[in-house]
Order: structure tokens, then C-alpha cells, then sequence
């Protein structure tokens, strides 16, 4: 047992000649007086210096103890046990500090676990020797290029560090980058592989244990800071919106989904009672939901959109848990006016009556093009598409739109791609003797048709159409589609198949009066208008920013001053943000990777955009594993605790800073009487 | 004594009107006059009888005592003479300190001689004055008229706080011009060494003046004046030094009050009168002793 300091820095200590110094060199402003002879005074200050009177000598003691205990304090001293080493050991840590890590089960939150771990681990080595340390969270990173001999820098990181929200974009990358720093040691210097996780199995199992193959004889020391293989975790897996784009004042139902896994195989079976809210501008809803232990469950709340505004932001929350970042989920819904709406076709006649209508639906902003542009839209309505524009039409569809393709009136080889994943050519029939098909409503109980009754709809049956796609259409259609209007012969007049995270309808019908009746039909346009808004998906887009590896963006518009915008958080916190340039103009991103929450660009006082970042739900599962392949190499921290022997330390700056403290007061207490007896001198 | 010089003050001549100045010495005057003479001389006052030698008067045989004991005695009479008294007053810068009193030291020192003067011309007796700092500055020679007293108070009158004090000096530089025994005030502020100015007395002692040592001094100099870290600069050398009077407060009392002893000791052994008066206080109860 000896003593140690943790922060070498003993320059501080020349901090305890402070009061020295200043006594030394400081510039007294006497009083100036005459006296009629000085010898006398020399006399004395002769003798005084050769007899310098204690209570200076006590006071100048006591300021220089204060400042040696406070500056012997900053050099972190412990009593401990001896340290040894010859410089040649080298420890490479690697410290999870993704969200996983904030999960408190025992009576600690995990990362504070590890930073015990590590500190523990680092304080083993003597001076000399060398570490370096990963930290996993996002884009994992080194604090040196190389290890170094900066224990104390090292010590300081620790001190600070915190579990990120965010998961890791590269766990087996950082561990193999880490090995290899200890594989390039020269072979008489040692090296070990410390890594300090929580292990959860499916971030961290496959990336491990592909390492231990890989380098079977490093030594390897994995220290598992999670007290529980498993914790009871509630997750808000998702909030949608359904659908994802209102229309203002549309009513709209948002799903909450949430999960449950159980703490252990031991575990209750049974349900969890939970109360979700749900905050939508001023609106909070609450309900109860029944979540199955180990399950799944989804809440419903019925909305209505917004009358302004272009963006609805909705939170989604229950009751905090032993891992609490999961517990909420955010959602920025963008709130349109009008929906936008391209109508491909070479030339507007042959969109028929199908362009009027869609020219006249309210909500729909409708540009007829001859060919597909690069712009998103919500709607495409293409007419008479060839095989080759099958991916195009599925590009779209995975992004989230509604496409409606009205088949080729003479030979159609998209639809069967489209709708049945399979090559398939579909002949056209027409009927030229004066006959004419008849539909009927194949799906009366379709959201479609939710707002018609049958006998409204009588028009739309008795119209009559003389061209379809017939033979073998609608044989075989995949399960999902749902024909929502079909040929009294059963031959589907419309179909509709969700496709990604968007909506396809093949409209077998042909769109010009020559062919159809379905135009004069004064229900035309009103089913037309369902069909689209409710065959709008509600599957809610993918997180564009990841929590801890991505950066808040924003494109700035043509026409906004860049410097105007500014990001804050939602505590109005302002972000700091870069101005970038990239192709297609000028981008602002901020500094730091994104945190879980809602940001807010705004232009003046304004909100001129806003952006929600989710937790990494990929983090709420919060079941470790052990390395089996490094068995005699794993350890719970405790047992890396008491192998680090941490527990015989003695931590003795507390100390130092009460004696700094009890010296101040002595001080204090001594110039308290001596102003008194100036005071009594001077009255 | 209408164009008396202020330095004599009305106050101070009513006050002391019934003084008359006679320190109890052997006056040694060329004159014969109302004061004592150490030697033997022809006054009526008995001296005390002595054995006859050859060469004596042998007037001076007292037959009845040769009568009665067949020794041939001499009956010696006290030898009256004139008062000569001769003015020391230490004019060096330090004595234009002043704190606590209502004047200067020189210039309460000056009062004090004029004082003395005056009351030694009003006896017919004979003053000289010597203003003197390290070296003699202005010496106004023995004489007894009130001419002579009126420039003696004018160079008191004008007499300015000067250079550095050197008083051992100062007294050994006068001794040639003090011809015959008399009466010698020094009045100073005495903050010198106390051996070195026992050497320069014994010059006088020796030669039978009688000495008499006024020190004046500012009731503050008694105790180290100041409160906190002071630089103080002495008034003759123009020396500063830096201290702290807190620490040195005590010390420097006890160093004053040795100091004076010293002097008191000083002047019982060597037969002198010492004196102290303070600038705050009146100097009259020292012409109760010097009148003595």
C-alpha cells in the first residue's frame, strides 16, 4: 500500500507557492509617515527579522496549505496498492456507450458500471505503460490514433462519459480495429483486449464472437456490465399515421405500436397494463393498453389533421421504465393543402374523362406530363404504362406513393408484373355488337366505398364498358389485393395491391367515353376521389435521421437566406449548425450527431421546419449474452472490481479538500482578530 | 519688550514672572553676583577650613582655631559669581516633527529657551544660545542685555528645522567657545546614542558645567504611530523603511522607554538634569526644577 495520484499533473502543486509569491512580490500600498528617526524602527525590523513574528509566519503557513491541499487534490490522490510495471504493457479498452447502456437494472445504470470498470482497469497500469480506448456508440471512434501513456486525458473521458442514444453502425469494425492495435505490438511489449459492454445478443453476439475466431490467442477480456441477462423493457416501437400526409382537417388515425420483452424465461407470462399518450399539437389523448408480456400490441387514436400548418408533429409516450429512452416516440407529419397528383400520358385526350375528374378532385393538385418526372409525387395516374416502366412504377410505389395504372387498351404486359410479380402479357377484348360490361362493387365494405350506399352507386354498375383487359387478368392475384369493383363475369375492373410503403390500383377500364360509361356517371368522380384518398398507405416513412450517427439536414430552399435559419432542440437550445454546399444548393447540417427528440428550424421566431429523431429501437432489446467462446475470459464487473482490487483504495482528495477547508477557516479566523484589534488601535 | 519676537510669549512671562532661574550649581562668573562660584572666593558665605599651605594668604589664618589647636587652618569662604547659562537647542530636521501636539518639537523647544533666556537676563545674569543640528548653525555669544536677548529670540524666532542631528558633534564643536564653567541646557529630542553624547558631555562635566538635558518630545513618538503596512520616512535622512507598525507597535514603546532611561541614567550618574517635556503639554512644571 503507497501512495498514488491518478492525474500526475504535479506542476499543479506549485499552485501551494501561490500565497509565497503574492507575499513575496505583491505590492503593499503603505501609508506614508514621517518619523523623526529611523534608526530605532531599523533596530527593531533587524530583530524582527531574525525573530519573524508567528502569527505571519502561521497565516502564510496556513494560505500555503490551503492552496497545496486544493492543488494535491487536483492530482487525484489515492491510498492503494503498489503499482507495478516496466511500461511494456498495453491495454486496449473497448467501452460500449451505446444506448443499451443507459438501462439501469440492479441498482446501477450500466454505464456508470463500466466507467468503474475501466477506471479500475486503467488505474492498474503503472505510469508508463500504454492504453487506448473505443467508444462504440455511432460511428465508433479512438481516442488516440495509438496508444499512449495518457492515463490522466484518459481518466478525464471516462469522467464524462455518458451513454449515447444511438446504436453502433459498426461493432465488429471498432473490435477489429481495436485487436489490431494490439496484434501490431512489437512481440516484447504485452497487450490486452478489454471490452466493456453489456453484450446485448443481437448487436453484439455475432460481432464478438466472430473476433474470438479471428484471434484466438489475444487475450481477450470481456466485462459484462449488465447485471440481468435480460430486463423487462416497454419499447413505443412505432407511431404512424394513417394517413401519412393528411390533408388539413382530414381525420386521420394514429397507431402506436409497443413491445414488451420479458426480463428473463422466468418471467410472468400474462399482460402489462400500460397508459399510452399521445400529444398532438395542444391535444394529448390517453389510453390504457393491455400489452401481452413478450408481445406486441397497438394503440389507436382517431385524430383529426390540423386546419393549418404544414407540418403536425405527434409524440407518443407511456410510463418510464427501467430503460426510459425507448419509452417515447416522435413524428412529423407533413400537413398538405393539396396532394400532388401526375397524370402520365402522351397527350391529355387520351387520359379521357380520368384527367377531368382528377382535375376537379379538391384536393389534388394535377399536372398531365407526357413521361414520368424525377420529382416525388403522392399520386400517378399512367396511362397505358409499357414492361419497361414496371421498375419505375415500383420506385414509386416504395417510396410511398399511390399509382394508378390504367392498362394498355390493346396489349398490357405491366400489370402482371405489378400485381403478381410475374411476366404475363394480358390481351385486350372489345366489344363491338352493341353489348357492353356491366360492374358491380366487389368490396362494399372497402373504406373505398364507406361513404356510398348501394343504391348511389346503381349508376356506376349500369355504366357500360366496352374494352377491358380479360382471359386471364385477375387469375391468381397475390394475397393482399383486394378488387374493390369488378365485371359481372367476375373479371376485376379494380384492383388494388399494396406494394412498399405505397398503394397500387390497375384501373381495367378504359378512361375515354368511346369505351366507357363509368365518365357520365355523376358518382365518378366522388369514387375516384375515395378510391385515392383511402388507398393512401399509412405506413410511416423511415427515420431519416438515426440517432447518434446522423446529422440533422436541411436542403435550403432557393429564395431563404441561409444565415436566417437556425436549429434549436425543443428546449430552445440552439444547435450549432455548418453551411454547406452540395449539388443541388446550399445544405445546413449540424455540428453534432442527432440526439432523440424534436429539433425546430427556425427562420426568425418562426418555425420553419421541424425534424423528429427516434430512439434506435434496435437498442431496446435488452438481452445480453456471454461470449461462450471466450470461456475464463469473462467477467462480471464486480469480479473485474475486485480484480483491479479497487476496493482496498482509498480516495483521499475528499480529505485534502476538507483539511484546505479547516486551514481557510484558521486563516479566516486569525485575520478576524487581528481586524479586531486594528479596530481597537484605531478607535 | 514691545517688539518682543512672538517666540516669547506674554502667557509664558506672566506665568513665569516669579521664577527666578538658579539651578543648583556653582555658578563660575567673572562677576561677582548672586550665584554661588565653585571655587573659593571673597563672599561672606563659610566655605569649610583647610590645612595652611605655603603660599597662602595668610590673611586667609583663622588665629583663634591655631589658638586653640596649634594648627595653622584657613578659613575659605564660597566664591559668588555671575550665572552663565548656555543655550543648546537642537534645530536638526527631526525636531520639526509634530503628530499629536499643537507644535512642532523646535518650535516648543524654542518657547522653552526663549522662556529660559528671558528669565536669565531678567536676573542680570549672562545667556548664550547655540542652534545647532550636525553641525553648530547660529551661535549668539554670552551676554545679559535685553539687546541681546532680543536676538537671541529673533534667532529663535526664525530658527528653522534643519539638517541631520549630530548633538555629540555639535557639543564638541562648542567647547572652545564656552570659556568658563556655567549652566548647560541642551534641549533636543535626545534620538541619538546615548554613549556617544556621554563622551561629549563629559567634555563639560569635567570642566564643571553643570548640564542640564531637556528632551522634548511628540507624545506620539512615544508609540509607533500607524495601523496596517506603513512606510516611514525619516525626517533627516530621508531613509524610508516598510513595516508593519502592528508588530513592531510594542517593541518599539518598550525601545522608547529604554531609551529614556537611558538618559535618566545617563544624567544620575554624571550629576546632569534631565528633563522630558511633551509638545501636548506645558513646560512650566520644568522651571520648577530648573529654578531649584
Amino acid at each position: 500500500m503507497m501512495l498514488h495520484v491518478e492525474n500526475p499533473v504535479w506542476w499543479l502543486m506549485g499552485a501551494a507557492l501561490v500565497p509565497l509569491l503574492v507575499h513575496l512580490v505583491a505590492k503593499a500600498r503603505p501609508q506614508r509617515r514621517k518619523i523623526s528617526s529611523i534608526a530605532l524602527l531599523q533596530e527593531l525590523l533587524k530583530l524582527q527579522t531574525k525573530r519573524a513574528k508567528p502569527k505571519d509566519w502561521l497565516l502564510l503557513l496556513l494560505r500555503t496549505l490551503v492552496c497545496a491541499c486544493v492543488a494535491f487534490a487536483f492530482l487525484l490522490p489515492y491510498w492503494g496498492s503498489d503499482q507495478v510495471g516496466d511500461g511494456k504493457h498495453t491495454l486496449m479498452m473497448v467501452v460500449d456507450d451505446t444506448a443499451s447502456m443507459g438501462a439501469a437494472d440492479g441498482q446501477q445504470v450500466r454505464m456508470n458500471r463500466a466507467v468503474q470498470v475501466a477506471r479500475a482497469a486503467l488505474q492498474e497500469l503503472a505510469p508508463s505503460d500504454r492504453a487506448n480506448m473505443i467508444t462504440l456508440s455511432g460511428y465508433p471512434a479512438f481516442l488516440f490514433d495509438k496508444p499512449e501513456s495518457g492515463k490522466p486525458l484518459m481518466l478525464r473521458e471516462l469522467a464524462k462519459m455518458q451513454s449515447k442514444p444511438a446504436a453502433s453502425a459498426g461493432v465488429y469494425d471498432a473490435l477489429l480495429a481495436a485487436a489490431r492495435q494490439i496484434a501490431d505490438l512489437p512481440e516484447d511489449k504485452s497487450g490486452e483486449l478489454l471490452i466493456i459492454s453489456d453484450f446485448q445478443a443481437h448487436t453484439m453476439q455475432e460481432p464478438v464472437e466472430k473476433l474470438l475466431r479471428e484471434y484466438p490467442n489475444m487475450n481477450i477480456r470481456c466485462v459484462t456490465v449488465a447485471q440481468a441477462e435480460a430486463v423487462e423493457n416497454t419499447t413505443v416501437e412505432s407511431l404512424t399515421l394513417s394517413p401519412a400526409k393528411p390533408l388539413p382537417g382530414q381525420e386521420v388515425t394514429a397507431t402506436v405500436k409497443l413491445r414488451h420483452r420479458n426480463g428473463s424465461t422466468g418471467a410472468p407470462s400474462g399482460h402489462v397494463v400500460l397508459n399510452v399518450t399521445l400529444a398532438a399539437g395542444d391535444l394529448r389523448l390517453s389510453q390504457p393498453c393491455e400489452l401481452p408480456r413478450d408481445g406486441q400490441a397497438e394503440v389507436q387514436f382517431a385524430l383529426t389533421a390540423p386546419q393549418s400548418g404544414k407540418e403536425w408533429l405527434l409524440e407518443a409516450r407511456t410510463e418510464a421504465d427501467a430503460f426510459p429512452e425507448d419509452n417515447t416516440r416522435y413524428l412529423v407529419a407533413p400537413v398538405a393543402a393539396k396532394l400532388e397528383c401526375l397524370a402520365i400520358a402522351p397527350d391529355r385526350a387520351q387520359l379521357g374523362f380520368m384527367l377531368r375528374a382528377l382535375e376537379n378532385i379538391p384536393f389534388l393538385s394535377t399536372l398531365q406530363l407526357p413521361a414520368l418526372p424525377e420529382n416525388a409525387a403522392d399520386y400517378v395516374v399512367w396511362l397505358a404504362p409499357m414492361q419497361d416502366d414496371v421498375p419505375a412504377i415500383r420506385e414509386r410505389l416504395a417510396a410511398g406513393a399511390c399509382v394508378l395504372v390504367v392498362p394498355d387498351s390493346v396489349k398490357d404486359q405491366a400489370c402482371a408484373p405489378l400485381l403478381m410479380d410475374a411476366e404475363a402479357t394480358y390481351t385486350a377484348e372489345r366489344l363491338t355488337d352493341g353489348s357492353s360490361w356491366k360492374t358491380e362493387i366487389a368490396a362494399p365494405q372497402d373504406a373505398v366505398f364507406g361513404l356510398f350506399d348501394a343504391a348511389s352507386l346503381r349508376s356506376l354498375a349500369d355504366a357500360g364498358i366496352y374494352a377491358r383487359l380479360g382471359g386471364e387478368f385477375g387469375k391468381g392475384l397475390p394475397v393482399g389485393c383486394t378488387v374493390l369493383a369488378r365485371y359481372t363475369d367476375g373479371v376485376p375492373a379494380v384492383v388494388r395491391r399494396p406494394v412498399g410503403r405505397g398503394s397500387l390500383i390497375v384501373w381495367n377500364m378504359p378512361v375515354t367515353e368511346r369505351d366507357s360509361r363509368w365518365g357520365y356517371s355523376p358518382m365518378c368522380l366522388p369514387v375516384l376521389a375515395e378510391m385515392l384518398l383511402k388507398s393512401r398507405t399509412d405506413a410511416a416513412a423511415e427515420d431519416a435521421v438515426v440517432a447518434g450517427r446522423d446529422c440533422l439536414l436541411l436542403n435550403v430552399p432557393a429564395g431563404v437566406d441561409a444565415a436566417s435559419l437556425r436549429l434549436v432542440n425543443a428546449a430552445g437550445e440552439e444547435q450549432v449548425t455548418l453551411l454547406q454546399n452540395s449539388g443541388s444548393g446550399q445544405v445546413l447540417r449540424a455540428e453534432a450527431a442527432a440526439t432523440p427528440g424534436v429539433f425546430y428550424w427556425m427562420q426568425g421566431e418562426a418555425v420553419y421546419a421541424s425534424a423528429a429523431v427516434n430512439f434506435p429501437i434496435e437498442e431496446s432489446a435488452l438481452r445480453s449474452y456471454t461470449p461462450a467462446s471466450a470461456t475464463g475470459r469473462v467477467q462480471t464487473a464486480a469480479q473485474a472490481l475486485d480484480t483491479a482490487g479497487s476496493a482496498a483504495r482509498v480516495e483521499l482528495w475528499p480529505w485534502l479538500l476538507g483539511l484546505a477547508c479547516l486551514f481557510f477557516v484558521v486563516e479566516l479566523l486569525i485575520c478576524r482578530e487581528r481586524k479586531n484589534e486594528r479596530r481597537q488601535i484605531e478607535s | 519688550m514691545a517688539d518682543t519676537p512672538s517666540i516669547l510669549r506674554p502667557e509664558d512671562m506672566t506665568r513665569l514672572a516669579n521664577y527666578r532661574f538658579a539651578v543648583q550649581m556653582m555658578a563660575e562668573g567673572w562677576l561677582s553676583g548672586r550665584h554661588r562660584a565653585r571655587g573659593r572666593g571673597s563672599s561672606t558665605d563659610f566655605l569649610e577650613y583647610r590645612a595652611y599651605a605655603p603660599g597662602d594668604d595668610p590673611r586667609l589664618i583663622d588665629w583663634r582655631v591655631f589658638a586653640r589647636t596649634d594648627r595653622m587652618q584657613l578659613k575659605t569662604f564660597e566664591n559668588e559669581t555671575h550665572l552663565e547659562c548656555h543655550l543648546f537647542v537642537d534645530s536638526s530636521a527631526s525636531m520639526g516633527y509634530k503628530e499629536v501636539g499643537q507644535m512642532t518639537k523646535l518650535r516648543y523647544a524654542s518657547h522653552f529657551a526663549a522662556c529660559v533666556a528671558w528669565l536669565v537676563v531678567r536676573g542680570n545674569d549672562r545667556v548664550s544660545l547655540q542652534l545647532f543640528d550636525e553641525k553648530l548653525r547660529e551661535y549668539m555669544p554670552l551676554g545679559s542685555t535685553t539687546a541681546h536677548l532680543n536676538r537671541c529670540l529673533h534667532l529663535l524666532e526664525n530658527n528653522e528645522p534643519g539638517g541631520k542631528t549630530d548633538l555629540p558633534e555639535a557639543l564638541a564643536a562648542s567647547r572652545h567657545l564656552l570659556k568658563r564653567p556655567g549652566t548647560l541646557v541642551v534641549v533636543s529630542d535626545f534620538l541619538c546614542d546615548t554613549t556617544a553624547l556621554r563622551a561629549a558631555l563629559n567634555i563639560y562635566l569635567h570642566r564643571g558645567f553643570k548640564v542640564v538635558l531637556v528632551q522634548v518630545l511628540d507624545a506620539a513618538e512615544l508609540q509607533l504611530q500607524g495601523v496596517g503596512v506603513s512606510r516611514y520616512r525619516d525626517m533627516e535622512t530621508g531613509e524610508e523603511v516598510i513595516c508593519n507598525p502592528e508588530d513592531l507597535r510594542e517593541a518599539y514603546a518598550e525601545s522608547m522607554r529604554a531609551q529614556q532611561q537611558a538618559l535618566r541614567a545617563l544624567a544620575a550618574s554624571a550629576g546632569m538634569l534631565y528633563l522630558t517635556a511633551k509638545t501636548d503639554e506645558s513646560f512650566y512644571p520644568l522651571f520648577d526644577a530648573l529654578s531649584r
